[in-house]
């Protein structure tokens, strides 16, 4: 007896899988860019980003085209200003696939200073918790959610050991402090993909169970 | 002071009833049901339902047709006793007393507890005699006094502004949404302390529906609501509790916020989300 109200959470639920594929292609893009030291690579994931801006808008319009004609309550209510979280942060993660893509730019004609290995392991690490995020949205999996909030520290761990790689290879030679600085300035943006992708669970979290973690009830 | 030299009144803000009633008590009260059953002859319209509605506060009473909810509402100022075939079991126990003990006075009871149906039904008459008709037999024998109560109670229901300069006029003048208001000055004229709303504004447009909604808001600083509605959206608007119904049984009572935010229960998240009803 709902037959149109569903097939609408349905296209809500499709554009969110679509924009988490975007940006899944944004940050192995901005990845695989930054590996190879592949200028072209890194430009193609500065243009997922302007797709990505197009598809929070069109599911911000899809959010209060569904608050303003289905009125909805409880679980849909949750599903639908869950969604409308997410996208920000989703939005987010976007620019930061750029901002990582303009350093690689910057920095593709000279040799790396250091061997990528932990930005790269940050990169995986957050692409799957961006995934993850996003199914768990789509398939109501509370576990999945949990286990996205769980890999934050895996992150945060891998960003502090690439902290003290560069502080060390400051120390070695003051020359490496450019490009330190702009791979530590890679290695937080990757940091902070992380703390979106947990944003977007515990949105995932509300939608599911009702209680937002950070709510002040 | 007459209705005319009211109505003659220059300043309409400054006009002082000779007798300024009392209009809404300190106390309010609160309405407990203790296992209460309702019966239409062999048909059980309630089952066995305990609840608490709180003072001060809008308890709506929602479900789909049938479940029994209007049914509650008139049980709790004894509507249904002429109702053929009704009995109940069980106890309805306001501010205390038990309603449905036989040396209950039904007339002092309905006093203290004001109905507005569906429905305006104001009586064929003025403005004013709408309001003050009631209250001679309630024995204020005083005309200038339950004038006074009038023009108290038309501010209080928030429509002394639209009728004060045409007070004798007849009642059908009025609009729909101003004859439910008026509906509800005739309720709160009695003075009583609860006030049971029965679809308040199924008969209203959108934007009467709002000055009504407006209304009831303002009307739990002093009065126990209870409201019956169909629109679930005012549910969620107006109330501060809601009740849950369903085939006569009390399905889920929590706070409004609540209960259309996260139920409890899987069967009224299906009924508020239009799964089925």
């Amino acid at each position: 007896m709902r037959h149109h109200f569903d097939s609408l959470l349905d296209q809500l639920n499709d554009a969110m899988i679509v924009m988490g594929s975007l940006i899944e292609s944004a940050i192995s893009s901005a990845t695989k860019a930054l590996v190879e030291q592949d200028k072209q690579q890194a430009l193609k994931a500065i243009a997922f980003d302007q797709e990505i801006d197009q598809k929070e808008k069109d599911i911000e319009a899809l959010c209060l085209k569904l608050l303003l004609q289905q009125q909805p309550v409880a679980r849909d209510l949750r599903q639908i200003s869950a969604a409308l979280k997410m996208i920000t942060d989703m939005e987010r993660i976007g620019d930061q696939a750029t901002d990582i893509s303009e350093i690689t730019i910057l920095l593709a004609d000279t040799s790396y200073i250091k061997k990528l290995e932990h930005i790269s392991l940050m990169a995986i690490e957050t692409g799957k918790m961006v995934t993850d995020a996003v199914d768990a949205f789509v398939q109501n999996d509370l576990v999945k959610a949990h286990g996205v909030i769980d890999a934050d520290d895996i992150v945060d761990n891998l960003f502090v050991t690439v902290k003290n790689d560069l502080i060390v290879l400051i120390n070695e030679d003051v020359a490496n402090g450019s490009q330190a600085m702009d791979l530590l300035m890679v290695a937080k943006y990757y940091e902070r993909i992380g703390d979106h992708a947990v944003n977007i669970a515990e949105w995932v979290e509300f939608s599911i169970t009702g209680t937002h973690r950070n709510s002040l009830k | 002071m007459s209705i005319a030299a009211v109505e003659r009144s220059v300043d309409r803000s400054v006009v002082k009833p000779l007798i300024a009633p009392k209009i809404g008590l300190e106390q309010t009260s609160v309405i407990t049901t203790k296992d209460l059953s309702v019966y239409y002859r062999e048909l059980e319209a309630i089952r066995s339902v305990s609840m608490t509605i709180t003072s001060k506060a809008i308890t709506a009473l929602i479900g789909p047709s049938g479940c029994g909810k209007s049914t509650f509402l008139r049980t709790l100022n004894r509507m249904n006793d002429t109702v053929l075939g009704f009995s109940i079991n069980g106890e309805v126990v306001v501010d205390g007393e038990r309603i449905y003990s036989s040396n209950v006075d039904t007339i002092a009871l309905r006093k203290k507890i004001g109905m507005v149906f569906q429905r305006p039904n104001p009586f064929p008459m003025s403005i004013i005699d709408n309001i003050t008709w009631a209250l001679t037999f309630h024995g204020i024998r005083r005309r200038d006094e339950r004038e006074a109560i009038g023009v108290e109670s038309l501010k209080r229901a928030g429509l002394w502004d639209e009728v004060c300069g045409r007070l004798k006029d007849p009642v059908f003048a009025l609009s729909g949404g101003q004859q439910q208001r008026l509906c509800i000055a005739r309720a709160i004229a009695l003075q009583p302390t609860i006030l049971l709303m029965d679809e308040p504004t199924s008969a209203l447009d959108p934007i009467a529906t709002r000055v009504v909604e407006d209304l009831m808001i303002s009307l739990k600083e002093d009065y126990t609501v209870v409201l019956v509605s169909h629109n679930m959206e005012q549910a969620a608007r107006v109330s501060d509790q809601t009740a849950f119904f369903l085939m006569g049984e009390l399905v889920e009572y929590s706070a409004t916020e609540s209960m259309f935010s996260n139920p409890k229960n899987k069967t009224t998240e299906d009924y508020i989300t239009g799964r089925f009803g």
